[in-house]
């Protein structure tokens, strides 16, 4: 008797699941399964899928524009999570202080993050242009001659980076300032009786309390790195030679580009096992809450 | 007496490093609606000039005329407006579900859920693609709303909403006669209203947002969602069709007016969600 209401009151909870769990099982789990399969054919938008066991994985291997993808993305990655983690740990803790206008400024910074990247990229692409630039422009009122930021391939993709930190600072700042917030204030008060000065204070108090913060921050910031593409798609497409051609944009080329899909599964299936480790520390993270 | 006069400098420099960074967010926002006011060739003129000589609409008029904008934004209206619809219903069903009953392979569903969903999109672009091209339902709606249905983040807001709230509701409820599902939608759901604010705001700007999937998932002008549209105007605006920069310059301020009202509106909720994916870690 007991059993069969609580089996019924289980069966209840599936019916709950259901809509949840067959989006999760034909749109995550099958596609994902999918993915591997069409790693393993040759496929192309005019040819039948042909069996190729590993084919694909050895051609990645040696591909070179793979591998310049792959570099350009960990440099993208170097260059923007330490400076956007520095800039926004910062700015959190200037806007933290109780004075007035903080509440403005925090608007004024979550401002281009609710923007999305293709006006971002617009605008940008006007800033950076060598010719006409609102940049360019500025440097040369204050006697710096022009710089060809988007066009020259040594500073195309530090140029992207400069756009995205601009983009997204924002958004880190929102989890620093909800770190801060956890931060016992008796802690602060107590090290200031002491004689600790404010830099002290922030240097041997705030920043070890924040390291849960700091972790998480990174780590949404390495999965953002890994999955730039409205920049290279839209301002640079990949260029100038290949300089900002990232994982993502490579994989858009091969496979709707050239139409070569199962190419570009395999360069998926590749990437999501160079991300798995971030993916499985962030749901950690998540679990550890 | 000393530190009451270190007081005003210290502020001082707060305030003048937050003035200078603060600009730099807002002036190229200014420097959007200055060029997309400017008629003709004004928006190629060098240096830059913040006044337009002689501001128009031209550029909005021919914004309009070339281009289904209207449609675009509709599109976009919909795709965000759906999804966010479908994820209140799916992720507070299962959010109810894992937060307040019991049943077999619950704790193994859900972190099978939660690893599952946060698999980057990019990832699964191909299979993605080819499961709609066999349907033959690529370029439509459908393609662009089902996989963005139900959501991880939202399942798991959710529920860690739903969870504090003391089970003796259930309880008396149950007492009362009523249904698990007349419990849900009665008695939880309106307790969660601030919660599933949160995910529809941000869910909304989300999707209204997103790039990748609905450009590979639409062919035809009038189906381009407000972001593919905008990009497809640049790309032709910078060949120097179309009116170039200016009209392009104006679309972007048509683009970005709906995201700053609904900033404008619903901040807090914005806000809400970023830290509540954050705090703790």
């Amino acid at each position: 008797m007991n059993t069969l209401s609580e089996l019924r009151k289980s069966r209840e909870s599936y019916y709950f699941l259901a809509p949840s769990v067959i989006i999760f099982l034909v749109f995550g789990l099958s596609v994902l399964v999918a993915n591997v399969v069409l790693s393993f054919y040759s496929w192309s938008a005019l040819t039948e899928p042909r069996f190729i066991g590993l084919d694909n994985y050895r051609r990645l291997f040696h591909d070179a524009v793979f591998r310049k993808a792959l570099v350009n993305t960990l440099y993208y990655c170097a260059l923007y999570v330490v400076p956007s983690l520095i800039i926004s740990v910062l700015l959190a803790f200037v806007l933290n202080k109780k004075l007035k206008g903080m509440n403005l400024f925090r608007s004024i910074f979550y401002l281009p993050v609710i923007t999305s990247y293709v006006i971002v990229v617009i605008l940008w692409q006007w800033i950076y242009d060598a010719d006409i630039g609102l940049l360019n422009s500025i440097l040369n009122k204050i006697g710096i001659a022009s710089v060809p930021w988007l066009l020259s391939p040594k500073l195309a993709l530090p140029s992207l980076v400069l756009m995205s930190i601009w983009k997204n600072v924002g958004y880190t700042i929102v989890i620093f300032l909800a770190g801060f917030q956890q931060i016992d204030v008796a802690l602060h008060e107590a090290a200031r009786v002491e004689g600790a000065t404010e830099w002290q204070v922030f240097r041997h108090i705030t920043l070890p309390l924040l390291r849960p913060t700091t972790l998480f921050s990174t780590v949404m910031l390495i999965i953002w790195s890994f999955q730039m593409f409205v920049q290279p798609y839209m301002m640079t497409h990949g260029g100038p030679a290949r300089s900002t051609t990232t994982l993502v944009y490579y994989l858009y080329e091969t496979g709707f580009q050239y139409f070569d899909l199962g190419y570009a599964s395999t360069m998926s299936v590749v990437m999501l096992i160079m991300v798995l480790p971030i993916i499985i520390l962030q749901s950690k993270l998540l679990r550890a809450r | 007496m000393n530190r009451l006069r270190k007081m005003p400098m210290k502020n001082f420099w707060t305030y003048f490093i937050l003035v200078l960074l603060g600009s730099t967010m807002i002036v190229p926002f200014i420097a959007m609606v200055s060029q997309s006011l400017k008629p003709g060739s004004q928006v190629l003129e060098y240096p830059f000039r913040w006044i337009p000589e002689n501001p128009s609409m031209e550029n909005y008029r021919m914004l309009f005329k070339q281009n289904p904008i209207m449609r675009w934004t509709l599109n976009s209206f919909i795709v965000a407006g759906g999804s966010t619809i479908l994820q209140l219903i799916t992720c507070s069903l299962a959010a109810y579900a894992f937060s307040r009953t019991s049943f077999p392979g619950k704790d193994i569903l859900f972190w099978m859920m939660m690893s599952m969903l946060i698999i980057p999109s990019q990832t699964t672009l191909v299979p993605l693609f080819l499961l709609f091209s066999k349907l033959n339902l690529t370029n439509t709606y459908t393609a662009l709303l089902l996989p963005t249905a139900s959501s991880a983040f939202g399942i798991f807001l959710l529920k860690q909403f739903m969870e504090p709230i003391p089970k003796d509701y259930d309880e008396a409820a149950s007492l009362d006669g009523c249904t698990r599902f007349q419990f849900y939608s009665k008695i939880l759901l309106p307790m969660c209203k601030p919660a599933l604010a949160v995910l529809a705001t941000f869910n909304f700007v989300t999707q209204w947002n997103d790039f990748l999937y609905p450009l590979i998932m639409t062919q035809t002008r009038d189906m381009f969602t407000l972001q593919i549209g905008l990009s497809a105007l640049q790309a032709s605006g910078s060949r120097g069709e179309m009116g170039g920069m200016g009209v392009v310059m104006a679309g972007a301020v048509w683009g970005f007016i709906p995201t700053f009202i609904l900033f404008l509106l619903l901040q807090k909720y914005l806000v809400e969600g970023v830290s509540s994916a954050g705090i703790k870690g």
